[in-house]
């Protein structure tokens, strides 16, 4: 079929099926949908999305965030500024300040002064990028990522910027990027949620900043697209268990019976939403299983846990989450979150940064790495970075080697990888003073345009109509970063 | 279609008629027929198409074009119209919509918005019959217009009619009435949020009366749960949470607020009543208490405290959420748009938008929340008992300070002769006037006629003030250092530094004797203090640390406060050893300021000596004669009664009697008691002490005293040689501590220890004493503690004559005396200082609520910029509400009061009609306006928009009675069918608005809950106080929890608290209970009016696998033996299932669930250890009524029923 023409076709499906989404209402459900459009049910394959498909051609099939909570600093990590050197101990020139708006932290220290970073860099790989000697296996893959130098955001602290970096608004209320991927796109597995998070532990500063059930939730969209937390202690999903002294055997006669009864219920009373019951009940029958296989990686070859580092074994730890991801991928997970704790380095930067760079910088590379192997990179995204930069100029007392670094939202470096990322990339650029973007600045809202455009999805156009809006993760902004794509 | 009906075209419906090929308005031959509506067909496409560039938001408006109102689409557009009336072909508008070129085309394409055939065809249609615009249905004050008669006749209810009436016209039947027990749980639920109990069921289908149904729904309006369930959905609307909500997400203390809640809606006062409250519960005049807390709902919102918040960004967001929540719950109208521009859909401006927001700029509270609980303004929220526990404790308390102050003549004589003893005895402090003062540092040295030496001149940074003079040895042992304020130094305090501050960090002294010539004999010795008391110590600079021997640290010493006690300072150095031998001597005092703190010396000096520091130190008798119960008194090793001896045959010191130890071997021998009857507080400065008299005959050779404190004795001095082997012999340690050379035999000598010296600091509380000695025979007699800190405390006042004294300072003196002198007026002093501190623990136990304070002075506001915190533009803007909707009168005042008066005006025309559109949802499953949000033209059309204007209309002209109305639409036929929805009702009204059949749709998640507990018998109806924490997952909190949040740690109540309702669970924003969320319930973190209703897998592990829900099942199951024990199998299962379902079983059902029960039973039987283990889920006792394997079956059937599609359903 002409290619062109069946996009046609799928796109009058999509106004078909998405706007009955919106007036029939969730009251009905996807069951009572599929039993007016002849659709598949629920019960069986896997669950469409809003779209059915996509506006284009997609580049990945699922995304990896990894996203480094507290902000790390740009400046000691991914944006190397050796003409700081001259400048330690000096004012930040106003000039480069330029009236910006700080913090309430440091708006009241009586002067800047510069704190280079007393890290060393190298280039590495093909390209050339300048890396810091913290993250040595990222360097070591600096020719598979896309390093974008020039990331900004519109929030200073921490709680709004990164409810803004993951809804697209400073404020709750909106749906996270992962919810708007399984609203809009479905899940492409059957057995396991199309959108899961992990919370890592950390070893930096203990006293981390807060995550927030709004950064995975769902916000107006309707709560069974929210994030599936996947725990390290307890069930790994909550209330995944059978209780203690229920056999398999018992649960399943159980689930049987229930589907019985309720089908007798359905064919008495006639409402489409027991039918949606009895098909919820076996997918969390489904999940019983499908959920500790996933996280059962004794079947992980030495090889490749050790792509993953010395802590891969330990539940929690950034690196067990990291080969978890994988596995997700492998299951076609659409989305997957590791949030990593205690970036905010207002003080003793050094010592903690690098505490934090060991928890994360094997792990993250051994992820893509991994995902490469298994040929997975080629339809993944993989994201890493946080809510903003750090400044340049210290907060509190500085020494020669020792400094902190106050949020700076001006610009910040993230890096990207797998399908679609052009590799070994350097995108953007910031003054001496790693402060303000001189070249190609990327705004949040861009970024997230760019890794829905990657999901062949036009930012655009994926719409919740809420309280007379029609309601997207872009706002009324973001354009599609081109030049970081193949 | 029926000819003459107009036809009424639902937006939810287009699909069906899409699907089905029914025909459209557009469709030939049908159009003479068919009068467009503006509002129901038009505005809808117009808005959500034209609106954005061609409606009231005059930025973004394109082309200068406004198709939102008549006047404007009619003008004359350079010879034609964008619509011209009764003529499509003549009108641009039409011309645009189908277009066939992409650049001319309506909507651009660009914006992704298209319009289908249909909605050309209708707008075209309507152009030809007269294209009239019509106000916005919502705008307009509704109207009571008469119900319609169906064809069948007449209907029970007014509802009714429009509800039939419409299901004829679109040839839908209605259903019968539900069954006698479906109604009951219908309603039960609807009402209460519970289901109905066996015997309310049994009682209704017995109740054949023709008013049976009321009755039932009168008793449920009145129950106190109806509150628990109503109130629950306002406190969604009022985003209502526990916790604060930004970063920390600390503990935020406001459940008086959701309490006031739940009994308001039971109290149902009128609804605009209500309102006031919630609005300006704080402003209304003469309100009370409970309108404060009412006015909770204006602070529900998130705060945060994050560190490097801006005031200015987050009072704006404050701002901005209440007045979104105002236009959501209040205005059914999503005003936020019109923050950053002007409305795009409805004709709010921006500088309207403004307008309202000022109304809700203007309180008083701090924009960070400091991560404290009771974040100011508050108020405090006693319980009864609370009230009147404080009533009885202020009358008290006033009774004990009458007594404490009441005169007394012969206390106050005492006092004065007190008072003049104690002004002779403080001569003894001779000024030392020096031979030679140096300043190392070069400072100039003045002599003042009172005998103080001022520092002026250069002042080092560090300095040391060396000082010499002359005094007569052996007699005195105490150093007293002066350092006086003086009006040449800087700050008016002691000290030379900018702050005036003082930090002594060493004091040292040496004496030798002097010749008639006054030189030297031999080498000076040094003078060992072994206790300092200061007047003032600042913290972490105590007084001692200036005889610690340490000069070199920068930052120890005494330190006087000078930055804020701008007053005299005095110090006192004492040595347990007289100052030099007999004699003239020559003392020399170094005073050294070497601390890091730069210029920190005294400026005023004055040295003084005295033979005692305590002269008039006040002794504590501990013991002295047998005639006084000690505690609990041993004879050397065993229990038993002291040797008293009398003064006729044997030494005594003090009192009739002294006590004899002897002993004829070298060993230990001792009299200690113990678990004192007056046990002693040790006070600064305080030293121990006992008499001893050693026989010349046969002496003892060692002496010691033993304190016994905190369960231990180690605290001890001795006397003599090394022999007693209590603590480490050989050593000086506070367990150990030579005193010196054993006393001269054959006379009473005072032992004297200061408690510092054996290790017992201010505070410890001594409740023991040991007299020991080695060998020999000894006297001891009369023992104690001398305290002299308070006198000397006091020696400022004392020493002012008593007419030149303030009345303040006569009271503190007189207090002081009397607490000292008189054991009575001690007990009251002790009993006042009781009941303040009970006062003040109750006071703090006191819950306190966040509530609404309006600022005297407006707060400024004028339009925020893109609505940008920091970019205000254009003039101040007032008070005041979008011109659409009716004028605000002149007479009200411009504030929250006065919004709410405007928005409680009868003719209102928004305010009642969101109001039951909200009941109906709660009711029906979706409101009448689908979009319960949004009124306005982006919301959806109302289903019955003539029944919606009724209700809004019947609400308010029967007295804003909100139960009325529920209980009006519950007597409705509409609400009592049954719920069987056909194949047809799903063609033709899948989600039910047209109400063809009984409501159903799943219960919220707190029902959901409540229910299983209610069922077990678990439930536990307590109504109010703090949060609850049932059990949830472990790890929740932690794992997103800010790690110093007071909230970051989950700790599961216990007992009662886990059985309680819903409502009542501790609600933390940033990770709200999981059981409760997984079923819908918002977060709490802005205002939901409109739950979602999902059907997911993670409700199904919750229902199956949480413990709350296992342990309801396994309780069920104990329930239903202990009520039932003598029944059956099927009689059992019979009941549980009436129990859950409200119904009987059919055959199948009942077959279904007793096979389960029999394969449950087989199967526990074999394993006898998992039906152990499942009975212990939960901290309920599992109790053995049943036996074990038995219980685990039918607990596996009650789950299998917790678990039932009709029983998670209100049907």
């Amino acid at each position: 079929m002409d290619p062109e023409l069946q996009m046609n076709i799928q796109e009058t499906r999509r106004q078909f099926f998405g706007r009955s989404l919106t007036t029939v209402g969730s009251t009905l459900g996807l069951a009572a949908l599929s039993q007016l459009g002849g659709l598949p049910t629920l019960a069986s394959e896997t669950r469409p999305g809003l779209l059915l498909a996509p506006h284009f051609k997609p580049k990945v099939k699922r995304v990896i965030s990894l996203f480094m909570s507290g902000a790390p600093s740009q400046i000691d990590l991914f944006d190397h500024k050796p003409k700081m050197k001259e400048y330690f101990d000096k004012d930040l020139p106003e000039s480069i300040r330029d009236g910006q708006r700080l913090t309430t932290m440091t708006s009241g220290q009586s002067r800047f002064p510069i704190a280079p970073s007393i890290f060393k860099f190298d280039r590495y790989g093909p390209s050339g990028a300048e890396m810091s000697e913290l993250i040595p296996n990222i360097a070591s893959i600096a020719d598979k990522i896309c390093l974008v130098r020039s990331m900004y955001t519109e929030a200073i602290n921490h709680d709004p910027a990164m409810t803004f970096m993951q809804t697209g608004i400073q404020q709750p209320g909106r749906p996270s990027l992962g919810s708007w991927l399984n609203y809009g796109l479905g899940s492409l597995n059957e057995s396991l949620p199309a959108f899961m998070v992990m919370q890592a532990t950390w070893t930096g500063r203990k006293s981390a900043q807060a995550l927030f059930e709004r950064l995975w939730g769902a916000g107006m969209l309707p709560s069974e697209y929210q994030g599936v937390t996947l725990r390290s202690v307890g069930d790994p999903v909550l209330y995944l268990s059978d209780p203690p002294g229920v056999a398999k055997t018992s649960r399943r006669s159980m689930l049987d019976r229930l589907a019985r009864l309720n089908q007798g219920v359905a064919d008495r009373i006639g409402d489409p939403e027991t039918l949606a019951r009895i098909a919820q009940y076996e997918m969390a029958y489904r999940m019983q299983s499908s959920v500790p296989e996933l996280v059962d990686t004794s079947d992980e070859p030495q090889h490749v846990k050790d792509l993953y580092g010395p802590e891969v074994d330990q539940p929690g730890t950034f690196a067990s989450c990291c080969m978890l991801a994988r596995r997700m991928a492998e299951r076609d997970v659409r989305f997957v979150q590791i949030y990593h704790r205690g970036w905010d380095q207002h003080g003793a930067l050094p010592s903690t940064i690098r505490r934090q760079c060991s928890d994360v910088d094997q792990p993250t590379a051994g992820l893509i790495k991994d995902l490469e192997m298994r040929g997975l990179l080629d339809d993944t995204l993989v994201i890493w970075g946080g809510e903003f930069g750090r400044t340049i100029y210290c907060q509190g007392g500085l020494t020669k080697q020792d400094y902190g670094r106050d949020h700076h939202p001006r610009c910040f470096s993230m890096f990207l990888a797998g399908g679609g990322i052009k590799q070994g990339h350097v995108h953007g650029e910031t003054d001496d003073f790693s402060y303000n973007i001189t070249r190609d600045p990327v705004h949040v809202h861009d970024l997230n345009a760019t890794i829905l455009h990657l999901l062949g999805i036009d930012h655009e156009r994926l719409i919740h109509p809420y309280q007379g809006r029609d309601v997207r993760l872009t706002d009324v902004h973001g354009k599609v970063v081109h030049d970081i794509l193949t | 279609m029926p000819k003459g009906v107009p036809f009424l075209f639902i937006p939810a419906l287009t699909l069906l008629w899409l699907a089905s090929g029914s025909p459209t308005v557009a469709e030939e031959g049908e159009e003479a027929l068919v009068p467009i509506s503006y509002n129901q067909q038009i505005r809808p496409i117009l808005s959500n198409n034209c609106f954005p560039c061609h409606g009231p938001d005059s930025a973004a408006r394109k082309a200068g074009l406004r198709l939102d109102n008549a006047e404007d689409a009619y003008r004359d557009r350079d010879g034609s119209a964008a619509i011209a009336p009764g003529n499509s072909s003549a009108s641009l508008v039409v011309e645009r919509i189908f277009a066939e070129d992409s650049d001319d085309i309506m909507p651009p394409p660009k914006t992704h918005k298209s319009l289908d055939d249909a909605e050309r065809a209708t707008i075209r249609l309507w152009i030809e019959q007269g294209a009239q615009y019509e106000p916005h249905w919502a705008w307009v004050t509704p109207k009571r217009s008469t119900p319609p008669l169906p064809s069948t006749g007449a209907t029970a209810t007014a509802v009714d009619g429009f509800i039939r009436a419409r299901l004829e016209q679109e040839s839908l039947p209605w259903k019968l009435r539900a069954s006698r027990e479906a109604l009951i749980r219908r309603a039960t639920f609807d009402l209460t949020g519970l289901p109905p109990s066996l015997a309310e069921v049994d009682s209704f289908l017995e109740d054949q009366e023709p008013d049976s149904w009321r009755r039932v729904l009168d008793r449920l309006l009145d129950s106190p749960r109806f509150g628990e369930h109503w109130g629950r959905m306002w406190l969604d609307a009022a985003r209502y949470a526990d916790t604060h909500g930004l970063h920390l997400d600390n503990y935020r203390e406001m459940w008086p607020y959701r309490d006031r809640v739940i009994d308001l809606f039971n109290e149902n006062p009128p609804y605009d009543q209500f309102l006031l409250g919630q609005l300006a519960g704080d402003l209304i005049p003469e309100g009370d208490l409970d309108d404060q807390i009412s006015s909770g709902f204006v602070r529900a919102h998130p705060t945060t405290s994050e560190g490097g918040a801006i005031n200015d960004e987050y009072r704006m967001i404050y701002s901005v959420d209440r007045t979104n929540t105002f236009g959501t719950v209040f205005l059914g109208m999503t005003l936020g748009c019109a923050q950053c521009h002007d409305h795009k859909f409805d004709p709010v401006t921006q500088k309207e938008y403004y307008g309202l927001y000022s109304f809700f700029n203007n309180t008083t509270e701090a924009e960070m929340d400091g991560n404290a609980k009771a974040h100011a303004p508050v108020v405090k929220v006693p319980t009864m008992a609370q009230s009147s526990m404080l009533g009885q404790l202020t009358e008290e308390l006033e009774t004990a300070i009458e007594r404490r102050d009441a005169p007394n003549e012969e206390m106050d004589s005492a006092q004065a002769n007190f008072e003049a003893d104690w002004r002779e005895q403080s001569n003894r402090w001779m000024v030392m006037t020096p031979e030679s003062l140096t300043s190392t540092g070069g400072s100039t040295i003045e002599a003042l006629p009172d005998q103080s030496h001022l520092f002026t001149g250069a002042n080092p940074a560090k300095d040391t003030y060396t000082f010499t003079a002359l005094i007569d040895g052996a007699t005195h042992r105490a150093i007293r250092l002066e350092g006086l304020i003086d009006p040449s130094m800087p700050a008016n305090g002691p000290g030379r530094s900018s702050n005036s501050n003082v930090v002594l960090s060493e004091i040292e002294a040496q004496v030798v004797s002097v010749d008639g010539e006054l030189n030297p004999i031999g080498e000076p010795v040094p003078i060992l203090f072994n206790s300092a008391w200061a007047d003032h110590e600042q913290p972490k600079f105590p007084v001692s640390a200036a005889i610690d021997g340490d000069q070199t640290s920068s930052d120890k010493g005494w330190a006087v406060s000078g930055f804020n006690l701008k007053e005299n300072r005095t110090a006192i150095f004492t040595s347990d050893q007289p100052i030099g031998l007999e004699g003239r001597v020559r003392v020399t005092v170094k005073l050294l300021f070497h601390s890091e703190f730069v210029h920190h010396a005294f400026g005023r000096v004055r040295l003084s000596v005295a033979p005692d520091p305590h002269p008039a130190a006040e002794e504590t008798r501990w013991l002295d004669d047998a005639n006084v119960s000690l505690g609990e008194t041993h004879l050397d090793a065993s229990p038993g009664p002291w040797n008293w001896v009398d003064a006729k045959d044997h030494p005594v010191h003090s009192g009739q009697q002294s006590r004899l130890q002897e002993v004829d071997t070298d060993r230990i021998y001792q009299h200690y008691f113990l678990k004192a009857t007056r046990p002693l507080e040790v006070k600064k400065g305080d030293r121990f002490h006992a008499w001893v008299w050693i026989d010349e005959t046969s002496p003892t050779r060692t002496v010691m005293l033993q304190l016994h404190s905190n369960n231990s004795w180690d605290h001890r001095a001795f006397w003599g040689e090394d022999l007693i082997t209590f603590g480490p012999t050989g050593e000086d340690v506070v367990s150990h501590r030579p005193m010196g050379d054993l006393p001269t035999p054959g006379k009473w000598v005072r032992l004297e220890v200061s408690a510092d010296h054996i290790g017992l600091p201010a505070g410890s509380v001594i409740d023991g004493m040991a007299f020991t000695q080695f060998g020999g025979k000894a006297y001891w007699d009369d023992a104690g503690i001398l305290g002299y800190a308070d006198l000397l405390q006091m020696e400022p006042l004392l020493t002012v004559p008593p007419e030149q004294r303030s009345e303040q300072e006569t009271i503190r003196l007189r207090r002081w005396y009397r607490q000292r002198h008189s054991p009575d007026y001690a007990q009251v002093l002790q009993n006042i200082e009781q009941l303040g501190k009970d006062q003040g623990s109750i006071e703090n136990q006191i819950a306190t609520t966040l509530v609404a304070s309006e600022r005297m002075q407006r707060r400024e506001t004028r339009l925020l910029n893109r609505g940008q915190y920091d970019d205000p533009v254009g003039d101040p803007i007032e008070p005041g509400i979008p011109q659409f909707l009716p004028p605000f009168p002149d007479d009200t005042p411009k504030n929250r009061l006065g919004l709410a008066l405007w928005l409680t005006d009868p003719d209102h025309p928004l305010l009642a009609r969101v109001t039951v559109n909200r009941i109906w949802q709660s009711l029906f499953g979706t409101g009448l306006v689908k979009t319960t949000e949004d009124f306005g033209s982006q919301g959806e059309w109302p289903s019955h928009p003539e029944l919606l204007d009724w209700l809004a209309r019947e609400f308010v002209d029967t007295g804003w009675d909100l139960k009325k109305t529920i209980r009006l639409l519950m007597m409705t036929d509409s609400y009592c069918q049954q719920s069987i929805t056909t194949p047809l009702d799903l063609e033709k009204d899948p989600e039910n608005r047209l109400l063809s059949r009984g409501p159903r749709f799943r219960l919220e998640a707190e029902m959901i809950r409540d229910q299983a507990l209610f069922l077990s018998g678990l439930l536990v109806e307590k109504m109010g106080g703090p949060g609850v924490k049932p059990y949830q997952p472990e790890g929740l909190w932690k794992a997103v929890g800010y790690s110093d949040s007071n909230t970051v740690r989950f700790s599961k109540d216990s007992g009662d608290d886990l059985y309680r309702r819903s409502i009542y669970t501790f609600w933390k924003r940033t990770s709200p209970p999981p059981f409760l969320a997984i079923l819908d319930a918002p977060n709490r973190e802005t205002c939901v009016v409109r739950r979602e209703r999902t059907n997911t897998p993670m409700q199904a592990l919750l229902l199956l696998n949480d413990i709350q829900y296992v342990e309801c099942s396994r309780q069920m199951a104990s329930r239903i033996h202990r009520e039932a024990g003598e029944l059956d199998d099927e009689q059992k299962l019979n009941s549980l299932w009436r129990m859950a379902t409200g119904r009987k079983p059919t055959e199948l059902e009942l077959e279904e669930i007793h096979s389960f029960l029999i394969e449950m039973r087989q199967h526990y039987l074999v394993h006898t250890e998992d039906a152990l283990q499942l009975l212990m889920v939960g901290d309920s006792p599992a109790g053995d009524q049943i036996e074990p394997s038995e219980h685990a079956a039918w607990a596996m059937v009650c789950s299998l029923i917790l678990n039932l599609d009709e029983v998670v359903t209100k049907g």
